[in-house]
């Protein structure tokens, strides 16, 4: 098991920084997902590490071994991509076999290796040995081919995996169980793993640890759960999950933030604009005249379309000048209504700048 | 036997004619093998991350593609003898159409290997594969089936092209029907007939790259 280390690593194309000044650990043995929209840097972080992008400063450690300068092939890294990059003119044997074979591995243990790592992907189950021997990636489906890609980064005994967006190319039923093959394949192998992505739901669920990334820089790390309970910026809040954004107004003389037509009260150091964030499933709606009670805030506002999303109802809720969503079981049926959201579930940022 | 009818010349002197058939054949297929080595070659190293390498490549190809090849066989057989290097007429046009066309092979092969998609290349080096392992057992191969049609074309250019050699007194076909015309006079009969040994050569050449292109569009459509 290996830890990854990046110290202080930065890339820029032209004027664009793709990567500010990065520095990360990433713990031996565990599975990583680094998340973010598309062009937060998520890529190129994953590329310098894999060796197909030089960086332009910084480190990166392999056990504390610096391998900023080395070659791909010198990492003992094993990249999974996208789109496969299956050989195509090689039957899925030989795809498998050939990192092998050239590293002068006996025939005999290639044979063993190549079957092992099929085995451990289910390829054994699904072609058989003849058709392992015989099928070329085309003619796979493409869950088969990722399957199969798998096991040829598997075969190599890497001690860095590389996962670049490994399911995106999936549709929505392969996704789901290859996302948990993968999950189960590493928890196996124990090989530190890197698994990038724009999936939320991906990166939370197969993921022991979360980075979380935006215009190239680091924003939150952490475990899928404190990622998403306790996000650190609007940022995280909003890109995890169906979250609500209202801008609001701190005050620092009445500890207070205006919002939505209301008060709430809010320790503040700062003064200025803030936003004010919570998840459409932990809204709920009440009727205007209802009476509320406990430890919550109620927004006024007014329902302006419900649509249903299969596991629930969503209100798209006007509030003030804002819209938010509020997701519930059943539809509601009042016009004017209460947005009630408990206090501890509403998360104030104060807006840099 | 009617003592002249048409053709009696050719009939009566093909065994010089098929002479000089089998040294075009020769001459043909030996600077193919030669260009396509050296194509590669030089088509591998316009792509290379090694400038000095790529800008060898880039003179390489510009050079030899836009200079007549009847000046480069000139420069073989006349030229280089005054510098103290001697080929033989044969072994001239060897070189000069190999090295002449190996420039229109490396243009062929880069572009099949810049057809070939980045991630095939990282998947690769990712796994342990050095740069040129990489290009030999994943990137050639692959690029390959995608320039044999193009590739196919350009040795039907050079099998016409062996006819040049003709000049610096090779042999080869299209010379024993010089000599012949120059010994009968029988012009008509005799380029049509040399004419007629070129196609006997060319048109099965063309009908196979056909045959092989329709091959590899069904094979792309995956079918």
């Amino acid at each position: 098991m290996v830890k990854v280390a990046l110290d202080n690593v930065s890339k820029s194309y032209g004027k664009v920084r793709a990567l500010h000044e990065t520095t990360l650990e990433l713990e031996p043995g565990a599975l990583t997902a680094i998340l973010g929209p598309s062009g937060c840097g998520k890529t190129t972080l994953l590329r310098s590490i894999a060796g197909f992008i030089k960086v332009d400063s910084g480190r990166i450690c392999f056990d504390g071994r610096d391998v900023t300068e080395l070659p791909p092939q010198e990492r003992d890294t094993a990249m999974v991509f996208q789109n496969y990059a299956l050989w195509p003119h090689m039957t899925v044997f030989d795809n498998v076999a050939y990192g092998l074979k050239l590293k002068k591995v006996p025939a005999s243990e290639v044979r063993r290796r190549v079957m092992d790592a099929l085995e451990l992907v289910e390829m054994v189950d699904i072609l058989g040995v003849e058709g392992i021997e015989s099928r070329k990636p085309p003619e796979l489906s493409g869950g088969q081919q990722q399957r199969v890609a798998l096991a040829r980064a598997l075969v190599v005994q890497p001690k860095v995996l590389l996962l670049d967006e490994p399911l995106s190319n999936l549709d929505a039923k392969v996704r789901q169980r290859v996302r948990v093959e993968i999950r189960r394949l590493q928890k196996r192998v124990r090989i530190t793993t890197i698994h990038v992505t724009h999936d939320q739901e991906e990166a939370l669920s197969i993921a022991d640890s979360v980075v979380v990334m935006d215009k190239g820089k680091v924003i939150q790390v952490g475990s899928p759960q404190e990622i998403y309970r306790r996000p650190q910026s609007a940022f995280v809040a909003e890109f995890l999950g169906s979250s609500n954004v209202l801008t609001g107004q701190l005050c620092r003389a009445d500890q207070t933030i205006s919002v939505g037509g209301i008060k709430l009260s809010c320790a503040t150091a700062a003064e200025g604009k803030a936003t004010v964030v919570f998840r459409a499933d932990e809204a709920r709606l009440a009727g205007e005249e209802a009476q509320v009670q406990g430890n919550v805030v109620v927004f006024q506002g007014e329902v302006e379309e419900t649509l249903f999303v299969g596991s629930a109802f969503r209100h798209f809720v006007k509030i003030g000048t804002e819209l938010v969503m509020v997701d519930s079981p059943e539809s509601s049926p009042f016009r004017r209504v209460k947005v009630v959201v408990p206090r501890e579930k509403v998360q104030i940022y104060p807006l840099e700048g | 036997m009617p003592p002249d009818y048409v053709g009696k010349v050719v009939i009566d002197n093909l065994p010089l004619l098929l002479e000089g058939f089998w040294i075009t054949i020769w001459l043909s297929i030996l600077s193919s093998l030669i260009s396509l080595v050296l194509g590669t070659v030089i088509g591998v190293a316009r792509i290379v991350p090694f400038r000095p390498l790529r800008s060898f490549g880039t003179v390489y190809v510009e050079f030899f593609r836009n200079t007549p090849l009847l000046i480069q066989l000139f420069f073989f057989y006349h030229g280089l003898p005054r510098a103290g290097i001697t080929f033989s007429a044969f072994e001239s046009a060897l070189w000069s159409l190999a090295i002449y066309h190996a420039a229109y092979v490396a243009e062929a092969v880069r572009a099949g290997i810049q057809s070939i998609h980045r991630g095939q290349m990282e998947a690769a080096r990712s796994l342990g594969f050095s740069y040129l392992a990489t290009m030999r057992y994943i990137i050639l191969p692959q690029a390959f089936a995608i320039v044999i049609p193009p590739l196919g074309n350009l040795f039907i250019a050079l099998l016409k092209n062996t006819s040049l050699a003709s000049t610096i007194a090779v042999a080869e076909l299209l010379y024993q029907g010089e000599v012949l015309d120059s010994r009968t006079f029988r012009t008509f009969e005799i380029f049509t007939a040399v004419g007629i040994l070129y196609l006997c050569l060319t048109l099965p050449l063309g009908g196979f790259v056909n045959l092989v292109e329709r091959r590899l569009a069904r094979a792309g459509r995956g079918a």
